[in-house]
């Protein structure tokens, strides 16, 4: 691994991972010879069947009529088209999307713009200090969070507009305006998990081999060129892996962090699948129609997987897998 | 960073100034709100309401909130019960998942394609706690503590991404060290892993995060109260996920005696103590976050 | 040789008959699961051996298995357990019942009433109705009303006596946002402000004390060509919300009362940052008396009447479809006699003296020949029912006299309401209609839409379902379903 061929080279293995052509084996003795490999995959193997598939095959409650005692009767798409049919299920789901949507393009440079930052300080007790620091608000639960939130923002007495009334504003209902909710929404999700997502590029960070600045200096290249070439595509296989597992959970837009940022002059606007499914369950057939949206959930979450798959196999030649 | 400071401009210094500032104003930002958690839980209960979530003094000064909360005999057995499953289940998922991910970081392994998708199905299916309680009613896990040390033994996201970091390293090393007849536990231990220690930190941590705060899971699995872990005891002193009035009064007057503590300090107090083993923990990790591993690793 | 065999003989009969008889009294255990009464609670343990003594006294005896279930996330750990099939004999729910009716397996309490006569007699005025329409849940209990609570201090330095009219209430807030009675120099201080508990929505609590002032007594009512409409859409409700407008312009409601939660609307009322709020009726007066004389020594909390308006004076309709809460038995328990004969002993005045008043020596001492209520009172609460005041009164005041004082308040104002159940398929509906009507409230009341586009407001909510939920609504009222 030479200096600054890394960029391309990490461009091709982040999605895929290189799989020299090996010689063709019997199928056998191939899995004879990866044995000792098998056996470390067996614990974990494991794991996923019984907790997980195990669970998902009992999510088959989604198409049936779950009876408690006696048998279940099977009714197919009977709870999807209840969910489907609702008045506001559009306005739910594309409150999803597009609330996903926001975070996702918004968020994601964020905590790698930290680790970089943190990166660049050169003093390793301050660099100690603010790691010590920045990742304590990931560990507020949502409602403490909305909490703080909702007093600061106030249009009355909240810290935000008072220091906008000093520069002669009017005060902004930031938490009642259908504008601003959704800034809100976003901006509080980075103020908890910017610096607690920025532990893992970090982390990657770390990896690169100091060498390699060096090199970059001797050539004479200032900061932000060594930050160019040499940082940020050692993150690149990190970034790209963490981009395509959060398109999976696409369609869970953060269920505590709207059901304690609601209230009723912005409901409509970020009412999600997961609030919505909640609200419906609190009368009656929850499990069910909680566990069809899971599966809708699934379904599109993979679709999103699989359509990265197939646009990085474009244009880096691998996929996903 | 090379030790290259030797020369800087003053345009350089201006960048990294502003740099250091900005990091400091995150500091701030994110921190002044446990302040303000920890003056609370410290004021006089008669003094508490009207605080203001600037404040980060406390207003009054008085210990009644830590004393309920440390002498109360379930909130010492819940912390007992937090470091059981922490550890044991941080120390399960860690080998585990390392384990995996080494594996399935090795290209020419037979059917690796099949089982990383097979994986990947279960990072967007979530079946939801109802299929997931059935299960576990049905292997009898109930009520026992591995069904929550176990019921996340492996977190796809966090073994996605070491795979990710253990594709990364060198393969000469690794062919060097199997010509030399190293058998692949031999190699990940000897080879993979200083290597790639700061990533395994990372993970370690996020493991012991994920147990750490582990609320829901826990209460619905546990019904022993003599078995729950720190985060569910204390969510009983304030019933949050309760929607009906004045419930978190009664269940804390209950639980404190009736002493005239105020519900806010004591949530505020709640808080700071779920906090305190992780900002332990925490300097531990970071000692393993050290700079250029590879560095030198590759001869020629 | 007979004399002989005589002595074993009846020796042989005398322990069969003993036997015989001790087995025919083999107590029954039931198992029980309710909300805040577990094992682990010495108090609970306690009672359940002074409930299951005073059976035995009465000749009914039974064991009492108590399931633990944890109170926080009560509803969801206890919907996990029944949907596994572990049903217990006996079922408090606090929710999440109609899915277990809908299977068919809970009991209908209605024929078990005449051999539970302490039971039959407990119920409140609102718990009679609410058994008939839905007879799975039963419990005797106050209604949860809220009325307004104000320090009296503040009353009295208004100058002006209890407000009685919408006029008099306005005129009481004006003096509360003016007069800086809470002394700090700032005009920081409304008149009045509630929060937000879901899953009712912000203008709830204040629905609570203004609905009968405007005549929006019930949620089904008619209009002037004599059909049933909703509430929500009728000219009664607008003018409500109108007069909630002119509270938020004038600035006597608390203007971010929108995003207000249950803790938040706490602290400002202790800190002085507003004047009334709404409290439930009964115990948690005395809790929010206790927890204001601790910021402020020496105030005492009083309830206060609801306001009369052009459209009358009351507190707002009690939902009589059915209990929110309450007991349940299992419809494929084996012992279903004595679960009912349990929740008898639990209305009688033996079991409600143990329930409501705790043990001798720990929650009350007989001080020469009167009782008196000890400080450990104060934690203690009835894990069953509570009858209503003429089948049983405790032998002293439990509660505050302000406290009993608002129980009586909603005792005098009690109205039922002629809501009913929807069947299931229109949840979804019923949901969306209402996400209308509160969107829409708050944009009136914030004054970002004038109340002249009310009819704009109504036809968006027939949209979203309320044509439906209206016309279903007028098959069943008007008994042709």
């Amino acid at each position: 691994m030479t200096g600054l061929d890394h960029s391309t080279q990490a461009s091709i293995q982040a999605i895929g991972g290189n799989v020299p052509k090996t010689a063709r084996e019997s199928g056998l003795r191939r899995v004879w010879r990866w044995r000792g490999y098998y056996l470390m995959l067996l614990p974990g193997l494991l794991y996923f069947v019984v907790f997980h598939y195990l669970p998902i095959w009992q999510a088959k409650l989604a198409f049936q009529d779950y009876r408690i005692i006696g048998p279940s009767v099977w009714v197919g798409l009977k709870h999807f088209r209840a969910l489907f049919e609702s008045p506001v299920f559009y306005q739910v789901l594309w409150n999803t999307v597009l609330i996903s949507a926001m975070k996702l393009v918004i968020l994601f440079p964020v905590p790698v713009i930290v680790a970089m930052l943190v990166n660049e300080v050169q003093g390793r007790r301050y660099r100690r200090f603010v790691q010590s620091a920045i990742y304590l608000p990931h560990f507020l639960s949502w409602i403490v969070i909305a909490g703080v939130f909702i007093a600061v923002l106030s249009p009355t007495d909240g810290t935000v507009n008072d220091i906008l009334g000093l520069f002669g504003f009017a005060p902004v209902p930031f938490m009642t305006s259908e504008g601003s909710i959704l800034w809100v929404l976003v901006f509080s999700e980075m103020w908890r998990s910017a610096g607690w997502d920025s532990l893992l590029f970090l982390a990657a960070v770390m990896a690169i081999d100091p060498q390699l600045y060096d090199a970059a200096t001797i050539d004479g290249a200032g900061r932000w060129r060594k930050i160019w070439h040499v940082t940020l595509p050692a993150l690149v296989p990190t970034m790209a892996t963490v981009f395509i597992l959060n398109l999976g959970a696409f369609m869970s837009a953060g269920f505590d962090q709207v059901f304690n940022f609601s209230n009723d002059a912005i409901r409509d606007r970020i009412d999600i699948l997961d609030t919505y499914v909640y609200r419906m369950g609190l009368v009656g057939g929850e499990y069910a129609y909680a566990t069809a949206a899971g599966v809708f959930k699934a379904v599109i979450g993979m679709a999103m997987i699989l359509a990265a798959h197939f646009v990085s196999k474009r244009i880096t030649g691998k996929g996903v897998w | 960073m090379a030790a290259s400071q030797i020369r800087k401009t003053p345009l350089e210094r201006i960048e990294y100034a502003i740099i250091c500032s900005t990091l400091l104003l995150m500091v701030v930002v994110t921190v002044q709100p446990i302040l303000n958690l920890l003056a609370v839980s410290l004021s006089d209960s008669a003094e508490v309401p009207g605080m203001s979530g600037l404040a980060v003094l406390p207003h009054g000064f008085s210990l009644d909130v830590w004393q309920v909360l440390l002498t109360h005999p379930q909130v010492l057995s819940g912390l007992a019960n937090s470091l059981l499953i922490t550890i044991a289940g941080t120390v399960i998922n860690v080998v585990a998942t390392t384990l995996m991910a080494w594996a399935l970081s090795r290209e020419g392994l037979p059917g690796r394609r099949a089982i990383l998708v097979f994986i990947l199905v279960t990072v967007v299916f979530e079946p939801g706690v109802v299929p997931d309680y059935l299960v576990m009613k049905q292997l009898g896990l109930l009520n026992s503590y591995w069904s929550v040390i176990l019921y996340r033994g492996v977190f796809a996201w966090y073994l996605i991404v070491l795979i990710r970091f253990f594709e990364e390293i060198p393969k000469e090393l690794m062919e060097a060290a199997e010509i030399e007849g190293a058998s692949p536990l031999q190699t990940l231990w000897h080879v993979v892993v200083p290597l790639a220690l700061p990533a395994i930190a990372t993970i370690t941590l996020f493991y012991t995060v994920l147990h750490w705060n582990e609320y829901f899971r826990a209460m619905i699995y546990l019904n022993d109260p003599k078995m729950w872990p720190l985060q569910v005891v204390l969510r009983q002193f304030v019933v949050e996920g309760d929607k009906s009035l004045m419930v978190g009064l009664d269940a804390m007057n209950r639980y404190t005696g009736g002493s005239q503590i105020d519900l806010r300090a004591l949530k505020a107090g709640m808080i700071i103590l779920t906090l305190i083993p992780v900002l332990a923990i925490y300097p531990l990790i970071l000692k393993f976050f050290t700079k250029g591993t590879m560095s030198g690793a590759v001869k020629g | 040789m007979s004399k002989m065999l005589l002595g074993p003989a009846l020796a042989l009969v005398f322990a069969a008959a003993l036997s015989m008889s001790a087995q025919a009294a083999d107590p029954v255990t039931l198992r029980v699961v309710s909300k805040d009464f577990t094992k682990s609670n010495p108090d609970d343990v306690k009672l359940v051996a002074a409930i299951e003594a005073g059976m035995a006294a009465k000749g009914h005896p039974i064991k009492i298995d108590l399931v633990d279930v944890p109170p926080g996330g009560y509803a969801d750990k206890l919907s996990l357990m029944l949907l596994s099939g572990d049903i217990p004999d006996l079922i408090y729910f606090q929710g999440g019942d109609q899915k277990i009716v809908e299977q068919g397996l809970l009991e209908d309490w209605r024929p078990w009433l005449d051999k539970a006569p302490n039971l039959k007699n407990a119920l409140w005025a609102h718990n009679k109705p609410r058994l008939e329409n839905y007879p799975y849940l039963i419990y005797p209990f106050p209604v949860r009303a809220k009325v307004g609570v104000m320090r009296q201090d503040w009353l009295e330095k208004t100058g002006l006596p209890a407000p009685q009219t919408l006029d008099d209430w306005e005129a009481m807030f004006r003096k509360i946002v003016d007069g800086d009675l809470d002394g700090n120099g700032k005009k920081d201080t409304y008149g009045i402000t509630v929060a937000t508990i879901p899953p009712a929505g912000a203008t709830d609590e204040l629905d609570e004390i203004f609905n009968q002032a405007f005549g929006v007594s019930a949620t089904w009512l008619k209009d002037a060509s004599g059909q049933w409409i909703h509430s929500r859409v009728s000219p009664q409700e607008r003018d409500k919300v109108a007069y909630y407008r002119k509270l938020f312009a004038e600035g006597l409601l608390d203007p971010d009362f929108i995003t207000t939660k249950w803790d938040t609307r706490e602290d400002k009322f202790y800190s002085g940052r507003v004047g009334v709020i709404l409290g439930v009726v009964g115990v948690n007066m005395d809790i929010y008396q206790g927890k204001m004389r601790q910021v402020h020594p020496g105030t005492t909390l009083v309830p206060l009447d609801p306001p009369k308006g052009p459209g009358g004076q009351g507190l707002r309709a009690v939902d009589v479809s059915r209990e929110s809460r309450g007991f349940a038995m299992s419809a494929i328990s084996e012992h279903k006699e004595d679960v009912v004969a349990l929740m008898d002993f639990m209305a009688s005045p033996e079991g409600q003296q143990i329930d409501r008043m705790g043990f001798e020596g720990e929650e009350w001492v007989k001080d020469g020949g009167t009782i008196k209520t000890t400080d450990k009172m104060a934690t203690w609460y009835p894990r069953f029912v509570i009858d209503q005041p003429d089948a049983w009164k405790p032998p002293v005041p439990l509660l505050s006299e302000q406290a009993e004082k608002s129980i009586a308040l909603a005792q005098k104002y009690y109205a039922p309401d002629d809501a009913f159940v929807f069947p299931s398929e229109y949840t979804a509906r019923l949901d969306a209609a209402e996400n209308v009507y509160r969107s829409y409230v708050w944009k009136f009341i914030s004054g970002e839409l004038p109340i002249d586009k009310w009819d704009e407001y109504v036809a968006e909510w027939n949209a979203k379902g309320g044509a439906e939920i209206t016309e279903y609504a007028r098959t069943k009222l008007n008994g042709t379903n």
